[in-house]
């Protein structure tokens, strides 16, 4: 294995420097067309259109606001989390075909899951009670019993195109990385792949909707409602690395929608103008649908908000599951 | 670029590794941002103004908050399942357990003959 190369990968591209420049134009663009799309100008004065508001705000926060301590917090632990939690998000790059140095093997679903759902979950965790405060512990709760309900629909929602593609005959078998390459093949396999990749779609983008924390499911964060739960205390560097987190965490989202369920630069390849066209839009379709759908509904109440998660996340994606196992056992 | 193929455990490994690295460079880098501006000012908890006096009222734990939510959203699931359960006779509990049981060991059954078959 090319040590440098894993190096590269994992600081500049698809890394830490290239996912932190998707992320703060994610941001942007989320902000600006849920602005649009309620009517007001959303960001507009710093860089053309706006553009890098989330880099200004980023900027003010890591190098001119302090951190304030609290009497019980513990600033290193919840910088720790942070970072564990980004970290563990960048490290799940490293599965899908867009980084110059790939990991497949068998099974590695899980190996995706235990990074992208365990380890993030794991460190944001930490990061919320290092800094003790009702609010905080309120929002966590919430975040928990979201959580609890969101991580199997992601994973029964994911595994619909790796079990279809590993059944067509794609190796290492339940991989990503034959996953997010088979995929636009799996639509038009047969009806029943066709249904089964249509019900993962819409579950991981409601369930993608929970997980990100996004209207109608910002519930642990509840503006107004809990001050802003889990991050109530966080302030300078720590806000900063939440919303990084937070911006990473969208970015890979869109990132998986368009790999996984969309089929990436595929059946062009990631080295010609048409692939990265073709990559380049459906990114953008998937953000803009999390985006319609953030602007587009109040926050639910937290009953309400798992009800919701469970009727229209995890119930289509057990019923695409199940027509993806038809297809595998009969047809 | 390069596909690395590997067994899921190497996989796990060398990706725990890289996370390791990175969550220590950026470390480092948060480090060196934020060592001169911590502030001791206004250092006692936000509970929307009040004093701390506040939070020996009684209060649901985090446990009865996480359950209260549960019940909530999977409110017909848990009736059943209190009804059935706790019922206050142990004979019911015993039936009712051998039964979900009993159902569970014939379904591992049949997926060990159908993967045998399979294989």
């Amino acid at each position: 294995m090319d040590v440098a190369l894993l190096i590269l990968s994992i600081l500049i591209f698809p890394g830490l420097m290239f996912i932190t420049s998707l992320a703060l134009f994610s941001e942007w663009l989320l902000r600006k067309l849920a602005a649009r799309m309620q009517n007001r100008m959303g960001p507009s004065y710093t860089g053309p259109i706006g553009i890098i508001q989330p880099f200004a705000d980023l900027i003010k926060l890591l190098f001119a606001k302090e951190v304030k301590k609290q009497r019980y917090s513990a600033i290193g632990m919840a910088e720790i989390g942070l970072i564990l939690s980004i970290s563990s998000v960048v490290v799940s790059l490293l599965l899908l075909p867009i980084s110059p140095i790939r990991f497949a093997s068998t099974y590695d679903i899980i190996v995706f899951i235990y990074f992208y759902a365990v380890w993030h979950t794991i460190g944001l965790i930490i990061a919320v009670l290092s800094y003790p405060n009702p609010f905080t512990v309120a929002g966590l709760s919430r975040l928990i019993a979201i959580t609890v309900v969101v991580e199997p629909t992601v994973f029964i929602a994911l595994l619909i195109p790796t079990l279809l593609a590993s059944n067509m005959g794609c190796t290492p078998q339940y991989s990503i990385f034959c996953a997010s390459t088979w995929s636009w093949r799996l639509w038009l396999e047969s009806p029943t792949s066709f249904i089964a990749m249509a019900l993962g779609l819409v579950s991981i983008l409601i369930a993608s909707q929970a997980k990100l924390g996004l209207k109608p499911f910002d519930i642990p964060e509840a503006e107004q409602e809990l001050i802003a739960g889990h991050i109530t205390e966080y302030s300078g560097t720590l806000l900063a690395l939440y919303n990084l987190s937070h911006d990473i965490k969208l970015a890979f989202t869109a990132l998986i929608i368009t790999y996984l369920f969309l089929g990436g630069p595929y059946p062009y390849g990631h080295l010609n103008i048409a692939g990265i066209l073709l990559l380049i839009l459906k990114y953008l379709a998937s953000l803009t649908v999390l985006t319609a759908i953030r602007a587009s509904f109040g926050r639910f109440r937290i009953d309400q908000g798992l009800n919701i998660i469970m009727k229209y996340g995890l119930a289509p994606s057990i019923a695409g599951l199940i027509a993806a196992l038809i297809d595998v056992l009969l047809l | 670029m390069t596909t690395v193929i590997s067994d899921p455990f190497t996989a796990t490994l060398v990706m725990t590794g890289a996370m390791v690295l990175l969550a220590v460079v950026m470390y480092i880098i948060v480090l060196s941002i934020r060592r001169a501006r911590v502030t001791q000012l206004g250092n006692e908890m936000y509970i929307g103004g009040e004093s701390e006096d506040i939070l020996s009222l009684k209060v649901p734990s985090v446990l009865a908050l996480y359950w209260g939510i549960v019940k909530r959203s999977w409110k017909k699931a848990f009736d059943i399942l209190r009804d059935v359960v706790h019922t206050g006779i142990l004979n019911e509990w015993y039936s009712y357990m051998s039964i979900w049981l009993g159902l569970l060991l014939l379904l591992s059954i049949i997926a060990i003959v159908t993967y045998m078959y399979m294989h």
